[in-house]
């Protein structure tokens, strides 16, 4: 017998052992070993044997249908499970999908937002070959970090290093175009060379790519620039006519550009425009006007170029530099770096911020860490309530892979509706969260890319991650123990609650500190004295147009002349807005000795002073009736004063100043006054008088209708200038877009931290409930044995008060370094006041104490007699 | 209402014939022997199981033997409702083919009604 049983084919018998189903496993194997040893009595082993496969193979549909079979039984049963404990506890139901979902649609926008900010330049298809040259330009006092480079460094280093394979310049202008009666000022206007289009992998929709930026005049429009002037019309080959008598002309149409780019533009002109005039710019090596972009060959290092940069320079220009004291470090950046890591003087865009999306992400890691830590902890607090049912199916023979896989399962259950709820809130939020975020997104977006793999990943983790422990624990419990009602949960997964709560809540701290501390910094800097008057200016930029400065003396009387107007003045720039010039000047030092420095200027008429409000320290403003202050007199500031070394401004009075061909003295010093946003030091400035460069025209209005007053202004400006398009704006308004990315930024922040908090606060209610459901005998005895309401509210609150020391133990100091970090990069700062931590320590003990309260007032004042009355 | 189907019908009526001994292995071979109709080792659970869950037979596994190496084998037991079923498939079977027209019984080969 023994032998003939051990003949059985092992193969075929290890087959029927793996895919019989697990309950038949035994009954089939004893089936197979009887006929075996049946037929080979009868027949012989050799046919037993082929009659052992051959029912082997024919049994298999059966096996793998009866598995299929059981495992679709066993899941229903989970789901009904599951779906009966989701009913049966609809508070507890309630808060972890409202925590979850609210945790994985922040998560998402945050993804959201993260991921259009990382994706800046990336749509170009030599993305990784693109190098941008930027210098920094040392002088004798100062070292300038310029996104711009000098016009003769681009050919130059095409000429001299073979792995650089094609270069272009763009220079960006603005100005106004005009075809037929249609009229734009244009302010993304780029100057390109004929090499663009091999650089950049923009599609050129009409004309020739390689010939189209090649002769001078040649001018390219964006898609939607082609239809505002053209219409229907095709624009290949139309004239647009310039001041100088030149006729621009179209000679191609390419697509719009996305918005995902660090260096937008709508038209593009040929470079060769440029050299039309009297400089050749490609002799230019110390005028830093152009953005230069190099294509690298395949397989050639960035770092290997950039250290042969120095000896470019000094093969170039070596003697220049020491002749004039002014020379150069050149470093080469990635195009796709530039976006979020450059972030130099004279970016052509907006720079993005790459601590900010660090910020981001890891406030998208917390909220989720918080939501997820909610079910953790009200699932392992429930655990003593699944016990019986773990209890029971272990007794009919589930093994623990089965319930860890069931619980694993319901934790999917929940992320899944979960996420069906964020999805809901993302679509009911989306519109708000553009406008915070100033992007554009939609449930649509959520299909593009690699998202629906994020989100599907995102589901797996929650579910996943958050069930992982709970599966691990429900399933441990002993089916004895169980049974007989030891059911407590043990005193580790007490230790592991407390934790975890502590951890929610250092979050809740850190993030209540860092709401106060922005917040508290954008109201410093909004409401910061500027040292001028930003208020009641409206201002119209008119772009430099010639018949207006032409004129400026008239058309300043004419708008002076409204009631609503009081007085008028006319500059280069305006203080408060990014219009400001930075140009080299030399100062007359000790003992006649003359130092170059760049200094930031605006060329202002006579009133200017006065209109802005400016205060002088020292010396006299601009006179009318003094021919040399239209020609030769300078105004500098205090921080010009302590730059150039003098002790006070008076010692200023007098010096030599020089500013291109126009020598002159300084007449008076001003007043510092923040010209730029209060994120920058107040540098050194100058104002001088000069009547041909004005581009804007500001008019100081009287406190009233502002509505009513800048309709007489416009229809005033149709009269005065019928050619140039009323483009105006108010200089406060301006002023405070500047902090545009700060309140964006404080106000994202306010929304997560509060979302945070309430998912904290959702899973302490839940805690705190069933702590109170479990301890309600003892509050029943305790209240029998004379215990008062306040000393029941005091013994619950006591459990959770240590908690939230700890909390805000473990979340201050980490709050008050990383917002001391955040305000560092601010010139004019608050301090991380201790009241600011006192405050949100307190905030967040009175909303876990209200949390808690209700809960805990129910343990106190209910009725011992209802509570031990199954006892 | 819905009639147990043919298949159901005669590994019914072949469990009631194998008495105690309807084990799998008995079943299989008394269908083969008296419908022809071969099931594989595996494959007859799968219905067998259906009438189980049908609540028209009864399954108990029991003692091991020697000759399955000491494994327990699968024994089933037509139920009260399955004999009721074989009874109610049975009636109507007979009250169908009574009273067939001259014709058809002719056709059929039957012998004619009396």
């Amino acid at each position: 017998m023994m032998s003939r049983r051990n003949s059985q084919p092992r193969i075929a018998w290890w087959l029927v052992h793996l895919f019989a189903p697990e309950t038949r496993r035994e009954v089939l194997l004893g089936d197979f070993e009887e006929g075996f040893s049946e037929i080979a009595q009868a027949e012989g082993l050799v046919r037993a044997r082929r009659w052992y496969w051959r029912q082997t193979l024919r049994s298999m549909p059966a096996f793998v249908y009866q598995s299929c079979y059981w495992g679709t039984q066993m899941l229903s049963n989970y789901l009904k499970i599951a779906i009966r404990n989701l009913r049966r506890h609809k508070a507890y139901s309630l808060i972890n999908v409202f925590g979850l979902g609210i945790g994985i649609a922040c998560c998402l926008f945050i993804y959201l937002y993260v991921s259009d900010e990382l994706s800046y330049d990336t749509f170009q298809p030599n993305a990784d070959r693109v190098v941008r040259i930027v210098e920094d330009a040392h002088t004798a006092s100062e070292t300038l970090f310029q996104a711009t480079s000098a016009p003769a460094m681009g050919p130059a280093l095409f000429r001299d290093f073979p792995e650089v394979l094609s270069f272009t310049r763009m220079r960006r202008t603005d100005g106004t175009l005009q075809y037929e009666d249609r009229t734009f000022i244009e302010k993304n206007v780029v100057f390109a060379d004929s090499s663009f289009f091999d650089v950049f992998g923009y599609t050129l929709l009409r004309g020739n790519a390689a010939t189209a930026l090649v002769a001078p005049l040649s001018i390219v429009f964006s898609e939607s620039q082609a239809r505002k002037y053209f219409g229907d019309e095709d624009p290949l080959g139309k004239h647009i006519p310039l001041e100088s008598g030149n006729d621009l002309i179209v000679t191609g149409v390419m697509a719009d550009l996305p918005e995902n780019t660090h260096h937008y533009f709508d038209i593009l002109l040929s470079f060769t425009t440029l050299e039309m005039g009297r400089n050749d710019p490609n002799d230019q090596w110390f005028s830093n006007y152009v953005y230069t972009y190099l294509l690298l060959s395949e397989g050639s290092s960035l770092a290997a170029l950039e250290q042969k940069l120095p000896a470019f320079l000094e093969r170039h220009i070596g003697d220049e530099q020491r002749d004039i004291g002014f020379s150069y470090t050149l470093h080469l950046q990635p195009l796709g770096e530039i976006y979020l890591k450059s972030n130099r003087n004279w970016e052509p865009g907006p720079t993005g911020n790459a601590s900010v999306l660090y910020l981001f992400s890891w406030v998208a890691v917390l909220i989720l860490l918080i939501a997820g830590v909610n079910y953790v902890n009200l699932a392992t607090a429930r655990s003593s309530i699944r016990a019986r049912e773990v209890g029971l199916r272990k007794v009919v023979g589930a093994q623990r892979s089965q319930l860890a896989v069931q619980f694993l399962g319901e934790s999917l259950l929940m992320s899944t509706l979960a996420l069906v709820l964020a999805l809901g809130l993302l679509a009911l939020f989306a519109p708000t969260f553009n406008v915070l975020s100033g992007k554009a997104f939609a449930l649509a977006t959520l299909r593009e890319g690699y998202t629906p793999f994020v989100i599907l990943a995102l589901l797996l983790l929650v579910g996943l991650g958050a069930g992982a422990y709970p599966a691990v624990a429900l399933s441990h419990h002993r089916p004895m123990g169980v049974l007989k009602g030891r059911g407590r949960s043990s005193r580790q997964g007490v230790r592991l609650r407390k934790g975890l709560v502590v951890f929610q809540f250092a979050i809740s701290v850190f993030l209540i500190i860092g709401t106060l501390v922005v917040s508290r910094q954008l109201t410093f800097m909004r409401t910061q004295s500027l040292g001028f008057q930003p208020e009641h200016q409206l201002v119209i930029d008119f772009d430099g147009e010639d018949e207006i400065e032409d004129q400026a003396e008239a058309i300043k009387q004419v708008f002076e002349a409204l009631p609503s107007v009081l007085s008028a003045t006319m500059s280069s720039g305006v203080p408060g807005t990014e219009f400001i010039n930075n140009l080299l000047v030399e100062v007359e030092h000790e003992e006649g000795t003359v130092r170059q420095s760049n200094m930031d200027n605006y060329f202002v008429d006579f009133d200017f002073i006065e209109q802005f409000n400016l205060a002088l320290v020292a010396g006299r403003g601009f006179d009318k009736n003094r021919a040399t202050d239209a020609t030769s007199a300078y105004i500098i500031n205090e921080a010009a004063v302590k730059h150039f070394g003098w002790q006070s401004p008076t010692e200023a009075l007098g010096k030599r100043m020089t500013r291109g061909q126009r020598e002159g003295e300084i007449i008076g010093v001003m007043k510092d006054f923040n010209y730029r946003s209060l994120r920058h030091q107040i540098d050194p400035l100058y104002l001088t008088v000069i009547d041909d460069v004005m581009s804007f025209l500001t008019l100081n209005l009287q406190a009233g209708d502002v509505a009513q007053a800048v309709a007489q202004i416009e229809e005033k400006w149709k009269q005065v200038a019928p050619d140039v398009p009323f483009n105006y704006f108010f200089l406060d308004a301006r002023f405070d877009e500047q902090y545009r990315d700060e309140m964006r930024f404080g106000t994202l922040f306010d929304y997560f931290a509060v979302l945070a908090i309430f998912i904290a606060c959702l899973g302490l209610y839940g805690l705190a409930s069933f702590t109170v459901q479990q301890r309600t005998k003892e509050m029943g005895i305790r209240k029998v044995l004379g215990a008062t309401i306040p000393q029941i509210l005091a013994l619950m609150y006591k459990e959770y008060a240590l908690l939230l020391m700890l909390a805000i133990l473990a979340g201050a100091p980490l709050a008050y370094f990383f917002m001391e970090s955040w305000l560092a990069d601010f010139a004019y700062r608050i301090p991380v006041h201790g009241w600011i931590i006192v405050l949100a320590a307190s905030l967040v003990i009175v909303i876990a104490a209200a949390t808690v309260g209700s809960q805990a007032l129910k343990a106190a004042t209910i009725n011992p007699a209802e509570s031990l009355r199954y006892e | 209402m819905s009639f147990i189907t043919r298949t159901e019908e005669f590994l019914l009526l072949t469990v009631g014939k194998c008495g105690d001994e309807a084990s799998g292995m008995q079943i299989r071979k008394a269908m083969e022997q008296l419908t022809g109709r071969s099931y594989s080792i595996g494959g007859i659970y799968v219905p067998l199981d259906r009438l189980v869950r049908k609540g028209l037979l009864h399954a108990k596994e029991c003692g091991p033997s020697p000759e399955r190496g000491g494994r327990r084998k699968r024994v089933y037991e037509v139920t009260g409702k399955g004999i009721k079923a074989l009874q109610e498939v049975r009636r109507i079977e007979e009250q169908v083919w009574s009273n067939l027209p001259d014709l058809l019984t002719l056709r059929l080969g039957l012998s004619r009604p009396k």
